[in-house]
């Protein structure tokens, strides 16, 4: 075991006291609101303003985590979204893995953990790893895990214990997720004072503006910073701007709000957390802007240096934040080693907030002359040409080695508990990148910037490189002007007044990828979250892999939580190093959504929910639910009942007692799904012609007509009924499921290929109720509901259509069939249909009238062999086929799918043709899909002849029987098959599809 | 609790739906009075409670009073005797519409609806047949109030209702 193990936490007491690392004044938090907490089981307290992160360190926890690999204890490293070591796993009704302890605004009775420590953070049994490292080296995993090869599920189960995250929740989130669609002229991303500048430019031009921003207040940088605007604090200038936004109706501003991706056409996602609504957990804005400023600001990164993951190594920037904005101390003794001016503005602050700054370590040979003189004046000594050779103290920083060059190269070991870094700035260009742009390597500014954008996009300030307070300002308000005039709100065009700010100097950054490394077993480490170190990538490079996508998914560099957004460039610089090429060479990865992390939940919205799929229904369903109608989904949304099962009964029970009723007595059938399409116009009858293969031009008015529709290559599209119901006006019946389909290929041809046809559609499925009364008994019932016509054989025949009135309700009765009974299909207006249905029950009580769901329908037509093109149309057979020659006019000159329809005939072979089939064992019932196979044939490619499409018991013949694809089935009647089912081999015989009144006198009777 | 937004279900109204070429708009003008709009995503008011939209160059949606349907069809058929190239279908049972209104009813349609609902893109008296949740549906802002009718199809009311309910939050 380590020494680290021993714990370095402050001994609490049951009393929570002012924690002992916060200052008495400064920040922006409440000290008189007081918030408890709980962090790996103990309790402290912290100040309505904090973050998580900033009240463990008033509270002086130093270790918050343990590293992904090596286990080894990490403290925090930064005070934003870059955070890499502070992962935590929220616990409790807000239970959540892997959140960033830095952008965690504290709350009351917040519980928390760190991730990927067992059994705890301080006794880490996984620690074992960090004195094996020389044999987990980078590619461990594609090295080791390799055999045996089908061993990967195993090995995946282990690693996964040992080396996960945060787990996942095991509850449904407390609160919803809500999706947003959001337009805009301008999008601000960014409420720095950049996106500040911007928002009130184009906030005043009177553009509609979205301001976002991920911090819980707007300021971005200047919240935890001692700069001046117009010579009073920075943030009072926030203030006055905020201010200004906030009483614009135009401008919507967000905070707590992460831009996550930037997809075409200025389309971009932002997860809102804690929205406005006390139900709504976190809502995902869908934002369509016609200009986008970016406004994201830059982040610090590191200097990679042995042990540089010490807990207590901080982002320079960050250990003055939390001074700043938090009024927390993060150590009491630092050191600052930096290879940039930047630093020495930081080294100021922590001095001047009590902080006892020992000394500045400088990598460069000189600082800006300004700058050393105010360190002077406080003390601070500066060291040239200095690097940091050694990190001292396992659980916490307790001092550093230092060796400058000035002073022969020897050692110089200094105290401190905090060791302030910086390694220079990284502009966020990942949303510019996401936009198509590509970043450019800056000499300047030893970073990448973005370069052009195909989208209507500007970066502006410091994630464009620009670090300075009052360019910032002046490129903000510029970009605000130019995206607001670029939407056509050019009025306003000064934006903004530029205050004065205080001077501040160049970067002047010595570009340091990697600094000297004392012995060769130091670690320095490039990638926090992934434990990846600069020996890693030197590994990477020796095994061949050069380019920066190989040598990240080789090494997971950048592929953690954090995505890189402290150490790509900083392995970008050491692979350019390595490999001898600039870093402009080697260029950034692909930067992909999301940003920053987004939940599952906020993705799915409502989808997680039953609205996920809309449903539609009929004026009968509700009967159907409350009389044990077995509901599912059968096509285009309808959800209809399978069968409607009497108490007590199997589906197997309810669907033989229906079809029984159907052949013998009467059922009723809700057919009101039916896809309906109304045509008119002078051309209507060519335009049957062309789309059915058979002809329409003697079809009288008062009488329907059945009709087959193929697609060009001649294979099935649709069957159904259409009806003329007046001289100029048909009415075309579809399949259920394709009415759609159908009606889009009707109306793309009549568009594209026919505009010369004068025929215009209207889809009126939901206009029309349809109940179907089929059965011997249908006629009876007709008349025992007051039908106003004629009802007789002779009076009204089959396939005829006439207008009357049934149970007093206007209404359109024809003789049509789906089941080979003798039926009536009465079409209502929908609004009457659940009228009409209660009628038509009562008028056939005394007839035992049965409803009939779906699955015996489907019974009843494979007992008639009535095609379903989705069944025994495969995509490869053709109308003759399946049976249905009969319906092809051959004398019309064309039809869609005749060319095709004739080049199968010509070509001649074998078919796969509809036949019967009488299972040899009476109470097997082959299932869908059943291969026929030719047991006589060795050659497997040509073993199996056909398939089964439908198989059924069949009450009414009681036995089972199925319809089957057969090659060349109508020459083998009488014969017998093999079926290969249900893990065994089966007999039946081939016979007339058919199987129930093959004249069809019941259907005409 | 909740959007600050409340719906109903109206009551049945009359709807035709219109489909031919130019001439529909002159026969409309001879039979009703009333020009119908030219332009997709437009709506016009005609006299009495006749509205129609226009949902692309050759289609209109006509309503009227629920019980006038078989009459002004008629009048629509006479004024059209000349001229067979148009399709007048009575689509009233097809519809349903549903009034949305209160301060926080875009809040709530911009859950489901992608187009931009702002005052100025889609002020009283636009309208446009767009996506609504997973449905299709006609449009139309009534007032500033704001207060729109979405007009869905008969068999996605239930869907509707339940969407809109969830939508506006816990009640």
């Amino acid at each position: 075991m380590q020494k680290v193990t021993r714990c370095v936490q402050p001994r609490r007491t049951k009393v929570m006291v002012e924690s002992t690392f916060r200052l008495d004044a400064a920040g922006r938090v409440d000290r008189s609101h007081k918030l408890a907490f709980k962090f790996n089981d103990r309790k402290y307290v912290g100040y309505a303003g904090d973050t998580l992160a900033s009240a463990l360190l008033a509270n002086g926890v130093s270790i918050v985590g343990r590293s992904f690999k090596y286990h080894r204890p990490r403290g925090i490293m930064s005070a934003g979204i870059e955070e890499t070591n502070a992962i935590v796993q929220l616990l409790g009704d807000a239970e959540e893995p892997n959140v960033t302890a830095t952008t965690l605004p504290l709350y009351e009775g917040l519980e928390a953990r760190s991730v990927n420590a067992w059994p705890s953070v301080n006794v880490d049994v996984g620690s074992i790893n960090n004195f094996f490292h020389r044999f987990i080296p980078a590619g461990f995993y594609y090295k080791t895990f390799m055999w045996p090869g089908n061993r990967w599920d195993w090995y995946g189960r282990a690693i996964r214990k040992v080396a996960g995250w945060g787990t996942a929740p095991r509850k449904p989130a407390g609160g919803r997720y809500e999706h947003r669609y959001h337009h805009c002229d301008v999008l601000v991303v960014g409420a720095g004072p950049t996106g500040l500048a911007a928002a009130l430019s184009a906030g005043r031009s009177g553009a509609r503006v979205l301001l976002v921003d991920n911090q819980t207040e707007a300021g971005g940088g200047l919240l935890g910073s001692s700069a001046v605007i117009d010579g009073s604090p920075a943030i009072a200038w926030v203030a006055d701007s905020v201010q200004e936004i906030d009483a614009m109706p135009n401008v919507v501003r967000l905070a707590e709000a992460s831009a996550t991706g930037y997809y075409d056409q200025n389309y971009l996602t932002i997860l809102e957390r804690r929205p406005d609504k006390s139900w709504v957990k976190e809502r995902l804005w869908k934002v369509r802007a016609r200009q986008v400023v970016l406004a994201t600001g830059a982040i610090e990164r590191p200097l990679t240096f042995a042990d540089n993951d010490r807990p207590g190594v901080m982002l320079a920037s960050a250990a003055s934040n939390y001074c700043l904005r938090f009024g927390v101390m993060p150590g009491r003794t630092a050191v600052v080693f930096t290879n940039n001016n930047g630093s020495y503005q930081h080294a100021l602050e922590l001095a001047d907030s009590g902080i006892e700054v020992k000394a500045i370590v400088d990598l460069r040979a000189q600082a800006d002359a300004g700058a050393c003189a105010a360190l002077a004046a406080r003390n601070i000594e500066i060291l040239p040409r200095s690097r940091i050779a050694r990190v001292k103290g396992a659980g916490r920083v307790s001092a550093v080695d230092v060796i400058s060059s000035n002073g022969g190269n020897k050692r110089r070991r200094i105290r401190c508990d905090l060791l302030a870094v910086s390694g220079g700035w990284n502009p966020n260009v990942q949303l510019h990148s996401q936009s198509g742009g590509r970043p450019e390597y800056n000499a300047d500014i030893a970073s990448f910037v973005p370069g052009t954008s195909p989208q209507d996009e500007m970066s502006a300030g410091a994630c464009r490189g620009q670090f300075r307070l009052s360019t910032c300002l002046e490129e903000g308000r510029d970009a605000g002007l130019r995206a607001a005039s670029a939407c056509g709100f050019d009025e306003c065009d000064e934006g903004i007044a530029l205050p004065a700010c205080s001077p501040e100097p160049d970067l002047d950054i010595l570009a340091t990828w990697e600094v000297t490394l004392p012995k060769k077993s130091s670690r320095a480490f490039l990638d926090f979250n992934n434990d990846v170190t600069s020996k890693d990538i030197r590994l990477a490079v020796r095994e061949g892999y050069r380019s920066v996508e190989l040598v990240k998914r080789y090494t997971t560099a950048g592929m953690g939580i954090d995505q890189g957004k402290t150490g790509n460039v900083n392995i970008i610089g050491l692979l350019a190093e390595i490999t001898d090429t600039a870093p402009g060479s080697v260029g950034t990865t692909s930067f992909r959504p999301a940003y920053s992390p987004i939940s599952f939940g906020a993705m799915a919205g409502t989808d997680s929910t039953d609205l996920i799929m809309p449903w539609r229904r009929t004026p009968v369903t509700d009967w159907f639910i409350a009389n044990g109608g077995h509901l599912d989904e059968t096509g285009a949304l309808f959800r209809r009942p399978l069968f409607i099962a009497k108490p007590g009964e199997t589906a197997g029970d309810a669907i033989n007692r229906e079809a029984l009723a159907v052949r013998n007595g009467v059922g009723i059938y809700d057919g009101t799904p039916l896809g309906k399409i109304s045509i008119k116009g002078p051309d209507t009858v060519t335009f049957l012609d062309r789309v059915y293969t058979n002809s329409w031009g003697k079809l009288p008015v008062g009488r329907c007509k059945f009709g087959y529709m193929l697609h060009d290559d001649g294979r099935l599209l649709d069957d159904g009924v259409t009806f003329r119901l007046s001289e100029d006006h048909y009415l075309m019946s579809t399949g259920s499921g394709v009415a759609e389909v159908v009606l889009k290929h009707l109306e793309k041809l009549l568009h594209c290929e026919w505009p010369d046809l004068d025929v215009y559609l209207t889809p009126v499925t939901d206009q029309w109720a349809v109940l179907c009364v089929c059965g011997p008994k249908a006629r009876e019932v007709m008349l025992a509901a007051n039908t106003d016509i004629d009802v007789s054989r002779e009076a009204f025949k089959f396939l005829d259509t006439r207008f009357c009135r049934v149970a007093g309700i206007d209404a359109r009765v024809s003789r049509v069939t789906y089941t080979g009974e003798l039926s009536f299909e009465i079409v209502v207006a929908s609004r009457h249909g659940r009228r009409l249905w209660d009628a038509l029950l009562s008028a056939g009580e005394k007839y035992d009238i049965t409803p009939v769901g779906s699955d015996t329908s489907m019974l009843l037509r494979t007992e008639k062999a009535f095609i379903a093109a989705g069944l025994e149309g495969d995509g490869y057979a053709n109308i003759h086929d399946v049976g249905m020659g009969w319906v092809v006019a051959d004398d019309k000159t064309d039809f869609i799918g005749k060319r095709s329809t004739m080049r199968d005939l010509n070509i001649g072979g074998p078919r796969p043709e509809i036949v019967g089939l009488l299972p040899t064992e009476k109470d097997f019932v082959p299932s869908k899909g059943s291969p026929i196979i030719d047991t006589d044939t060795a050659d497997e490619a040509q073993r199996m002849i056909g398939m089964v499409t439908i198989g059924f018991h069949s009450p009414n013949l009681n036995r089972s029987i199925a319809l089957a694809q057969l090659r060349d089935g109508r020459s083998r009647m009488g014969d017998t098959v093999t079926l290969f089912t249900k893990k065994r081999l089966a007999t039946a015989q081939v016979c007339n599809p058919v199987f129930i009144d093959p004249d069809g006198e019941r259907m005409r009777s | 609790m909740g959007y600050d937004a409340t719906f109903e279900i109206l009551p049945a109204s009359g709807m035709l739906d219109l489909r031919g070429n130019s001439a529909v708009r002159q026969i409309c003008e001879t039979a009703l009075g009333m020009r119908l709009p030219e332009t997709a995503n437009s709506i016009i008011a005609g006299p009495g409670d006749l509205l129609a939209y226009c949902i692309s160059p050759d289609h209109w949606l006509l309503q009227l009073d629920d019980g006038q349907q078989r009459d002004i069809l008629d009048s629509l058929e006479q004024a059209a005797a000349a001229n067979r190239s148009h399709s007048f279908v009575d689509v009233s049972d097809m519809y349903v519409r549903i009034r949305l209104s209160g301060p926080e009813a875009r809040e709530v349609l911009s859950q489901g609806i992608s187009i931009d609902l702002h005052a100025r893109a889609f002020p009283p008296g636009a309208t446009a047949r767009t996506r609504f949740a997973k449905t299709t549906a006609q449009l139309y802002c009534v007032d500033d109030a704001p207060t729109y009718i979405i007009t869905v199809y008969r068999s996605y009311q239930q869907y509707a209702v339940e969407w809109l309910s969830y939508a506006l939050g816990p009640g």
